[in-house]
């Protein structure tokens, strides 16, 4: 979308939830993640596992366009997902933790490390995104 | 454009919205946009520019291009949509509005479709299927195949000046006749050279034969014609030289015949159709502002437009005798140019044609959309 440089003398569209950011981006995010996974995995396809990721790709998808419509049961399976894939993250945590003290002292820990690191991103991310979606759950019609 | 704006001011006027809670989609680069820069809408409403991504139904290179470029509409329609949630989405449809109405489908927006003429285009066929109500501006049974339950006739929005009545009692010892001529964008060409031929007397002997009728000069005293060109398709020099062919001619006295060509008429359009007593135009949205502004009008259809609606909505009318229907092929027959004499010399046939196209005008489209929006 091309914008007109005289945007800054434009009034501002009204937003039926204004000011609201969030859940816009949140929505676009995922039906991207949800895109991108489906089409990588249909143009690499090679084992039938992959239709299993293909079809998650397409309930990202699917999830994002209720949720950018404010559909109650997409903001609660959205949180159920999220809080599911958090224990999960944990769990992979835990393992690469004491999989590093596991390790003797010349092996390289450096690739743990950032998998330790990725994984506390991620945990961290989604805790937010679950704490930020009940805070506006006020947006979500019944 | 006209129609949209026709409705946004009188949504704003009425304080049912404000102008902030409006946002055009408009196509870049064509004259919308440019009506929208010249006469600083934008500092009212906000408006986006959408490059159009049309489906050509000839071998052309540009389609694999738009091919592209509506995939890529498709994802910024629909993030647009998600960033901006609308309440509603009213369109006048074309390719500008087809990803916003495929996008909206998903989205779960509400969208609303009018159609100008009596023939669908393809795009408007196609977001038909996505839109909760269409409007449209000629009978519903007009138009073809339809789903009839979700179609309702308004007519097509106008601006309120076009119904202002101007003050006629100047104009009824007036004898000077003002002819307006104006083919839009893709027809205008065909329009201009034939106009630039016919008001050339050197070469139309029928109009000079007329006019050396000195009855005739009883009747007019003047012929004033006003040729509205559009973009780069002026030939001022051409103008040059009828104005002087004309001037030069024993017959023609006092520029008894004046020809004017400009490129472009924007604010002053609607006193332009006013001051007009013949307007010669191609057969689109127009016709609804001619029929509010009681004009007598000559229709020459374009025939390669879209699924060739001109020319149906030229029948619709003609049909009811309520405009002079000329076909783009007869343009250049001498039996056109009697007709259009015999108009131009017969205040009586003029008043006759737009009494007739008058009750095709429809006051209360504008409401009657709104009462349908439910805003």
């Amino acid at each position: 979308m091309k914008r007109n440089q005289k945007d800054s003398e434009k009034t501002s569209i009204k937003l039926l939830k204004k000011n609201e950011i969030f859940i816009p981006v949140f929505a676009s995010l995922l039906f991207l993640t949800g895109i991108i996974t489906a089409i990588s995995n249909v143009l690499l396809f090679n084992s039938f596992l992959q239709i299993f990721i293909i079809l998650i790709g397409l309930i990202y998808m699917f999830l994002a366009v209720s949720l950018a419509q404010y559909k109650r049961w997409a903001y609660k399976v959205t949180i159920a997902l999220f809080a599911v894939i958090t224990v999960f993250n944990i769990f992979y945590l835990f393992d690469l933790i004491s999989l590093y003290f596991q390790i003797d002292g010349l092996a390289p820990t450096s690739g743990i490390l950032y998998l330790i690191f990725i994984a506390l991103i991620n945990i961290v991310l989604n805790v937010i995104t679950v704490l930020v979606l009940i805070e506006r759950k006020s947006l979500f019609k019944r | 454009m006209y129609p949209l704006l026709t409705l946004a001011q009188e949504v704003c006027n009425k304080k049912i919205l404000k102008s902030e809670d409006l946002h055009f989609i408009i196509a870049d680069n064509n004259a919308d946009f440019r009506y929208f820069e010249s006469n600083d809408l934008y500092k009212t409403f906000s408006y986006s520019e959408y490059s159009v991504a049309k489906l050509r139904r000839y071998f052309d290179w540009q389609n694999f291009i738009d091919f592209f470029i509506f995939i890529k509409n498709i994802f910024s329609s629909f993030f647009f949509l998600i960033f901006n949630r609308p309440e509603k989405i009213f369109s006048k449809g074309g390719f500008v509005s087809l990803p916003f109405g495929i996008s909206s489908f998903f989205l779960r927006i509400p969208f609303y479709l009018h159609e100008t003429d009596s023939a669908m285009g393809l795009s408007n066929r196609v977001l038909s299927k996505f839109a909760k109500k269409v409007f449209t501006g000629f009978p519903v049974q007009n138009i073809e195949k339809v789903e009839k339950e979700k179609y309702f006739f308004v007519g097509n929005p106008v601006r309120p000046e076009f119904f202002k009545t101007i003050n006629t009692k100047s104009d009824i010892n007036n004898k000077n006749l003002n002819v307006l001529i104006f083919g839009g964008s893709q027809g205008a060409q065909a329009l201009n050279q034939w106009a630039r031929d016919f008001f050339d007397i050197s070469k139309n002997k029928i109009l000079l034969n007329q006019i050396k009728n000195t009855s005739n000069l009883n009747i007019i005293e003047k012929i004033n014609v006003l040729i509205v060109s559009g973009k780069n398709k002026s030939d001022t020099n051409k103008i040059l030289n009828i104005n002087k062919n004309n001037n030069n001619n024993l017959y023609l006295k006092n520029n008894y015949l004046n020809v004017k060509e400009v490129e472009f008429l924007t604010t002053s359009f609607v006193d332009e159709i006013h001051k007009a007593d013949i307007v010669i135009t191609r057969a689109g949205g127009s016709v609804a502002e001619l029929a509010a502004a009681k004009k007598c009008a000559v229709l020459v259809p374009l025939p390669t437009s879209a699924n060739n609606h001109q020319v149906k909505n030229a029948e619709y009318f003609a049909k009811n005798n309520a405009v002079l229907y000329i076909k783009e092929k007869d343009l250049f027959e001498s039996k056109t140019s009697i007709l259009l004499i015999e108009l131009f010399y017969s205040k009586e046939k003029q008043k006759n044609l737009s009494k007739k196209l008058e009750k095709f005008a429809k006051k209360n489209v504008v409401q009657d959309i709104i009462k349908y929006l439910k805003i």
